[in-house]
């Protein structure tokens, strides 16, 4: 098995809001292995961008210990995070968030010049990116000559250009259109797949967890789930998607049929 | 750090040459803020340069030679004169005899602050009244019984300080008695009116000094010998004066300030008061608008923190960025106060103490300089600074 690249133990977010705390994460303890695909998941306001931005290093949590590549990162000071976001992790944003001032090449070395290699060597890994998400031919193009899809691809390559070891991607196909998703999430599986890139992404779309190793749900702050290699199947009764793992089943003159509900599936015994 | 910084120069360029609507309104906002700061100043500069070129042009000379304390009259004037005259540099040089007097037009009577007798053609090489004649001509050395008069006393409303009544209402062609100290009194027939809009010549009268001597009983003294050197060489002439024998009261131009030092003071101490809230201001509204400028970038910053960019590096750039905006603006205000200042140097401003070319003291020019580009590295490290330090999610998300 392979061992923890990311470990977070009894991980807890509390946000004030006023005079009042509003808890975010309720004592998270969660792992993700070296090489995997996973998917976090949960409703609205379940705390799972929060889960992402704290394994991120994006935020600080209210108390616990969060552990990358066996490195506690939980008391770094912030250059030491910001070293660490730089080096070794890559992270792409819901909404594109590259900067309208830079080429789509700019945007894309720039982590490669904090590095501090020289022109030749970021220029030549700027390209190198673009050319992995399929974005070489596009290189000059300022964002607003790109269509959302290939600002995704942008800052996708940005977040690989420094070679991390592990990628999050917070709901990366939320503002794009199915087919602009379908390739984005197949980028993921590629770049998992071909270069051994840990991948951990946030989504609210059922679909969107077929090709993922893993899926981590969460609720109301915890994780109240962990489905392995989901199957993702119809509910017989309303035609919602649903996981196997979670899935309500009845069996009918031998035949057994699958609902999202106990609801639904009393409907159908209704019938 | 050399790729840090480059990485801040890199950012800095980009983003100012992205917006560059914004980048030429934030610079012309600097710009007309230097000129602000810096035009008060160089009015003022103009107008105490003019108050002291008036006592050099139509009045005093560059260097007033009096009699000793004990005497009425400089002796050997014309030998004097002719020593002076010799001296290399000495752009010239005339006698003059100066009188109390007292100038009536029938019922009216007029008190000039001072009534001289002059050398027409020496004087002219001396004084420029004679180029602002307002009505008439000025003297010649034929002239005798012809008196030119100061507007101030004159009158005809372009007076400074007198009010019409106390003026003698005076025309070209008009008679004037004048009623000297010594006793004697003369009918004049005024010749003309001058009035080169200073504070000093204005109110003087001039005779001939042939007129002059008849009046006084001498032949080839002088109450005064003006000098004219070129501008800030008037020490070193005194000196060379005083090594020919002439043992007289030297005074210069700075020496005989007396009522226009009071001006000038009084301009400098308003010069230091509006500068001072001037570069104030200034760099109160560099500051604010730097800093609401670089508010709309949180989300940028917030970005460039997500993907590994250091806070150092983000200071940097923003503070590089303004820099940009700031030295673009200096540059942008000295061009334009230089040419506002140059078309003055051609059309001077026509006031009411003369006319008044602004002038901008280099100093002036640095002091604003170095207080915009201070207010804009300020106005851009503490904003981008403070941004820099907040949380990534408050700033991409808030």
């Amino acid at each position: 098995m392979p061992k923890a690249i990311v470990e977070a133990k009894d991980l807890k977010k509390i946000y004030r809001m006023g005079k009042v705390d509003v808890p975010a994460l309720g004592g998270v303890n969660v792992d993700i292995r070296e090489g995997e695909y996973v998917a976090i998941m949960g409703p609205s306001g379940s705390g799972k961008s929060t889960l992402l931005h704290l394994l991120a290093l994006l935020d600080t949590p209210s108390s616990g210990r969060i552990f990358i590549e066996g490195t506690d990162v939980s008391d770094m000071s912030e250059d030491e995070k910001s070293s660490f976001r730089l080096n070794r992790l890559g992270y792409i944003f819901q909404e594109y968030n590259i900067l309208a001032e830079l080429t789509a090449l700019e945007n894309t070395y720039l982590p490669a010049m904090m590095q501090g290699k020289n022109k030749s060597e970021y220029t030549k890994l700027g390209r190198e990116a673009l050319e992995l998400v399929d974005m070489g031919d596009r290189a000059h193009h300022l964002p607003s000559e790109l269509s959302g899809g290939e600002q995704q691809r942008v800052s996708i390559a940005r977040a690989l250009i420094n070679k991390p070891r592990i990628l999050f991607a917070d709901e990366p196909t939320a503002n794009l259109d199915s087919r602009s998703s379908h390739s984005i999430l197949n980028l993921f599986r590629k770049l998992n797949k071909e270069l051994g890139l840990t991948v951990a992404m946030v989504t609210h779309e059922p679909e969107d967890t077929k090709i993922v190793d893993r899926v981590l749900n969460l609720k109301d702050g915890l994780i109240t789930n962990i489905l392995k290699s989901p199957t993702i199947l119809n509910c017989e009764h309303c035609n919602c998607k649903v996981y196997e793992d979670g899935a309500i089943t009845r069996t009918r003159e031998g035949k057994t049929h699958v609902f999202c509900s106990e609801n639904c599936a009393e409907s159908f015994e209704a019938e | 750090m050399k790729g840090n910084l480059r990485l801040s120069f890199f950012l800095a360029v980009k983003n100012t040459l992205h917006q560059k609507p914004l980048f030429a309104l934030i610079v012309l906002i600097i710009t007309l803020s230097f000129v602000s700061a810096t035009i008060v100043s160089a009015t003022i500069l103009g107008f105490v340069n003019a108050l002291n070129n008036q006592i050099i042009d139509y009045s005093h000379g560059s260097i007033l030679i009096e009699p000793k304390e004990d005497a009425i009259f400089i002796d050997d004037a014309l030998e004097k004169l002719d020593k002076i005259r010799r001296v290399p540099g000495v752009i010239a040089a005339t006698r003059r005899y100066s009188f109390g007097a007292a100038l009536f037009k029938k019922d009216r009577e007029a008190a000039g602050f001072g009534f001289f007798g002059i050398d027409p053609l020496e004087e002219k090489k001396v004084s420029k009244v004679y180029r602002y004649m307002k009505q008439g001509e000025y003297l010649t050395p034929k002239d005798r019984g012809e008196i030119i008069i100061g507007s101030e006393v004159a009158g005809g409303g372009e007076q400074l300080w007198f009010a019409e009544e106390d003026t003698l209402s005076a025309r070209v062609g008009d008679k004037i008695r004048v009623s000297f100290a010594n006793g004697v009194e003369r009918e004049f027939h005024t010749k003309g009116i001058f009035n080169p809009r200073d504070i000093y010549s204005t109110s003087f009268s001039y005779i001939t000094i042939q007129d002059a001597e008849e009046i006084l009983g001498v032949s080839g003294k002088a109450s005064l010998i003006a000098v004219r050197v070129p501008k800030g060489t008037e020490s070193y002439y005194v000196k060379r004066f005083k090594e020919l024998g002439i043992n007289d009261v030297f005074k210069t131009w700075e020496d005989k300030l007396s009522t226009s030092a009071i001006v000038i003071s009084m301009f400098g101490t308003i010069n230091i008061l509006l500068s001072t809230v001037g570069l104030f201001i200034v760099f109160v509204t560099v500051f604010v608008i730097i800093y609401i400028n670089l508010a709309h970038k949180r989300r940028q910053i917030g970005i460039l923190k997500a993907i590994g960019i250091n806070e150092k590096v983000i200071t940097q750039s923003y503070t590089i960025q303004s820099m940009i905006y700031g030295a673009s603006g200096i540059i942008a205000g000295v061009i334009l106060i230089k040419a506002m200042t140059a078309y003055w140097a051609v059309h001077p401003l026509n006031t009411s103490l003369g006319f008044v070319t602004p002038e901008l003291s280099a100093s002036s020019i640095i002091i604003a300089s170095i207080m915009l580009f201070i207010s804009s590295i300020i106005g851009g490290y503490i904003p981008s600074f403070k941004a820099a330090k907040e949380d990534i999610i408050k700033l991409i998300w808030d």
